[in-house]
């Protein structure tokens, strides 16, 4: 066996739909916390509409207001979020460079396979999130320990999640610990892979990640 | 408009680079082609030295003087980072085997321990239309996107009782690719710990299976 070292310069092209939302008096203030939204597996496609059936993007099209820029991307049909990492991390520097953004406070968040997304998005680019709360998405635990450090997690799964198995989700918990992660794992009693509701409803989330911010 | 509709695009440069173990068969310069296997270590041969890549699995095996009908890459994943996130590199170190030696492009075959069984997963997944057929062992990580992977020839190894990877791994992995129809091998080894791969990469069938499956030209 001969011993090869192969390096390269090769173009990557990305290309992502998003939605996006500003808080009411976005011009009022000069920088804004944001959240990056990631979407579930039956929402992928190229139709924006139907990034708004769930979660985060459902109750600002119910009407609902935030005090954060919120970035809603949809996953190409045939892909997954875990192979559109540098791609939403593009996005991210895209959305950085144009609009109000206080870098210390972007916060990500997602369910199902965006929960997965998640973990890897974060995993990737750990130095960019502030908080993130992946929401009944499988992740690797060995690739969150060596990476996430102390970077605060909170972790949302129904503990009748017939999907997805609430014990991925325990297990994530359990190896950040191991690692001495900052984590914090809620379980709904009989509940299924519908987590997210509850959870995009509950004031406490948007509390949870306000108050964490990079220094 | 509460929520705007936007569209975002760019396209940027990137350097990729691995370091990795290349094994030609006795008398390659006589055949016009040959299949290619790509090897790919688990988590503690990270690193920037090729010496550990040949420590388990197909390159060891080189290593110890054992001849394989293949050219076989072993690259090395760098310190601190996963397979998962080099399939951009692994995709482009296969263009690159291909550009410079004889490789028959209907028969590349993947396979990986460990950490380099999720790697096959991933790297499977993201380009199955390069792959004739793939060998994950004791790896996981890939029940969620069975998808794209059903498309291809797979044989999944595991051991039963593994406590570092858990055998539910494989399970699922391979009840995902029978519902989606896809052509699927599994072979748990009864009482085995994590350590898999041994007797897998000493397994003749596992070649012969490998060269029984070729893309269509």
């Amino acid at each position: 066996m001969e011993e090869q070292h192969f390096s390269g310069e090769i173009r990557r092209s990305f290309e992502l739909n998003y939605l996006l939302y500003l808080p009411p008096r976005y011009d009022a203030q000069d920088s804004w916390p944001l959240i990056l939204f990631l979407h579930g597996r039956g929402e992928r496609g190229h139709d924006l509409e139907k990034v708004k059936v769930t979660g985060l993007p459902k109750r600002i099209a119910d009407g609902d207001h935030f005090p954060f820029v919120i970035v809603m991307p949809q996953c190409p049909a045939d892909s997954y979020w875990t192979e559109e990492t540098e791609a939403l991390n593009a996005l991210l520097d895209h959305v950085i460079d144009n609009l109000k953004v206080d870098t210390t406070r972007v916060y990500l968040t997602g369910l199902s396979m965006g929960g997965r997304g998640t973990w890897f998005l974060a995993g990737r680019y750990p130095q960019r999130f502030a908080a993130i709360a992946p929401i009944c998405g499988p992740g690797l635990g060995w690739f969150a320990q060596e990476r996430l450090g102390k970077l605060p997690v909170w972790i949302f799964h129904g503990e009748a999640d017939s999907v997805s198995p609430v014990s991925e989700s325990e297990n994530m918990a359990r190896l950040l610990k191991q690692a001495g992660g900052n984590v914090r794992l809620t379980i709904y009693p009989g509940v299924d892979h519908d987590s997210w509701t509850q959870t995009y409803d509950n004031p406490e989330l948007y509390k949870w990640f306000l108050s964490h911010s990079r220094l | 408009m509460p929520q705007t509709e936007q569209s975002f695009s760019t396209s940027v440069s990137q350097s990729v680079g691995l370091r990795y173990l290349l094994y030609l068969p006795p008398h390659y310069d006589s055949v016009t082609t040959w299949p290619l296997i790509i090897f790919l270590h688990g988590l503690g041969e990270r690193g920037d030295d090729l010496n550990l890549v040949a420590k388990h699995g197909l390159p060891k095996r080189i290593a110890d003087g054992t001849h394989f009908p293949f050219i076989v890459a072993s690259p090395q994943c760098p310190d601190t980072t996963y397979w998962p996130e080099q399939v951009t590199a692994l995709n482009a170190l296969l263009d690159h085997l291909i550009e410079t030696q004889k490789v028959d492009t209907t028969r590349i075959y993947l396979t990986g321990l460990s950490m380099g069984g999720y790697g096959t997963y991933f790297f499977a997944s993201q380009f199955p239309q390069r792959f004739a057929a793939i060998a994950p062992i004791c790896g996981g990580g890939g029940w969620w996107m069975p998808g794209r992977l059903a498309q291809i020839p797979m044989w999944v190894f595991h051991g039963e009782a593994d406590e570092t990877v858990p055998v539910i791994e494989s399970t699922r992995m391979v009840e995902g690719i029978q519902k989606a129809g896809g052509d699927v091998k599994l072979t748990i080894y009864p009482g085995l710990g994590h350590n898999s791969w041994t007797q897998t990469y000493e397994n003749p069938e596992l070649y012969n299976w490998f060269l029984s499956h070729r893309l269509k030209a």
